[in-house]
């Protein structure tokens, strides 16, 4: 029987699965809103944001879904890791550089400009990252 | 004892686990097989003909940095009137979707087939001046077209001439 560490730990990665997959799916339905909010960073010229823009929904949406399923879920925690990480440090700069971004977190316009907003960011992804680390922590 | 290393100190040190470092590998090869379905998944939806992102875009654009190749372009304004009449760069023409019959006369006016066009737009992230740059591509049948990369602030932060 399982225990209760890991229904918490079950119920912890289909939360953060849930979330990625639906900001897969929301932006995989409005690519090119999506592209227009990673132009906002600065980060990429044209090119390199376009094949970002295709290429990321569908990477989000299928480690959504391996945290959900428990399919290659220790593969889908690493990418979900390293997405998230990156989209902290991509914001971490954008605030720094004093710029306005879109986040494109999840469709819609976002627009983040004051240090509220992007704390407001930075906490999300930082809790989706301590979702998963108590995740693993519990699995173990 | 078998298994314990010692490192300079003196101190024993354990090497990894051999379960852990399965569980390190197993979940790097997991998250490399993710990574390469993803890829697979995007290129037969882009196969698909239904997308809105087209990688070939990136050709329409230009860099600010390389106008001075462009020495007699006609000037396009991709933004709102509001936009147009507040701040423009020197010369140049308002165009945008919202009113594409009524503003593309004047345009036409003014240009000469020999001269490229520079379109441009507000935020770095507008996807006008593309949109707008396609347009005329199509329309003029001219591959002469392009839209500045990154918006009017970045026309501001080169010193274009402006009005």
């Amino acid at each position: 029987m399982k225990s209760i560490r890991t229904w918490i730990s079950l119920g912890l990665y289909c939360a953060v699965g849930a979330v990625f997959a639906y900001a897969g799916v929301i932006k995989i339905a409005d690519t090119e809103h999506f592209l227009s909010s990673l132009l906002t960073y600065e980060l990429f010229p044209h090119r390199i944001a376009s094949i970002l823009a295709i290429y990321l929904p569908w990477l989000e949406t299928l480690i959504g879904a391996s945290l959900v399923t428990g399919i290659m879920r220790k593969g889908g925690a690493l990418l979900a890791w390293l997405m998230l990480i990156a989209f902290l440090v991509s914001i971490g700069q954008a605030w720094a550089r004093g710029l306005s971004i879109d986040c494109g977190c999840f469709g819609g316009s976002e627009i983040s400009r004051a240090a509220s907003d992007y704390l407001m960011l930075v906490g999300r992804d930082l809790a989706l990252i301590v979702g998963l680390w108590l995740a693993r922590k519990l699995e173990s | 004892m078998a298994g314990v290393v010692t490192d300079a100190i003196g101190m024993e040190r354990f090497p990894p686990n051999r379960g852990d470092r399965k569980r390190s590998s197993n979940a790097l090869f997991q998250a490399l097989l993710i990574a390469a379905v993803a890829a697979v998944v995007t290129l037969v939806y882009q196969s698909q003909g239904t997308r809105e992102v087209h990688l070939d875009d990136a050709n329409v654009y230009v860099s600010i940095t390389e106008i001075d190749e462009f020495p007699n372009a006609l000037w396009v304004d991709a933004r709102t009137l509001d936009e147009f009449e507040t701040k423009r760069v020197a010369g140049s023409i308002l165009l945008n979707e919202e009113n594409w019959e009524g503003l593309l006369f004047p345009l036409l006016e003014q240009w000469d087939p020999n001269h490229p066009i520079l379109v441009y737009c507000g935020r770095s992230a507008c996807l006008r001046s593309l949109d707008v740059a396609k347009r005329l591509r199509s329309e003029l049948g001219v591959e002469s077209v392009y839209a500045i990369e990154g918006g009017w602030h970045r026309i501001v932060e080169a010193g274009v001439s402006l009005e």
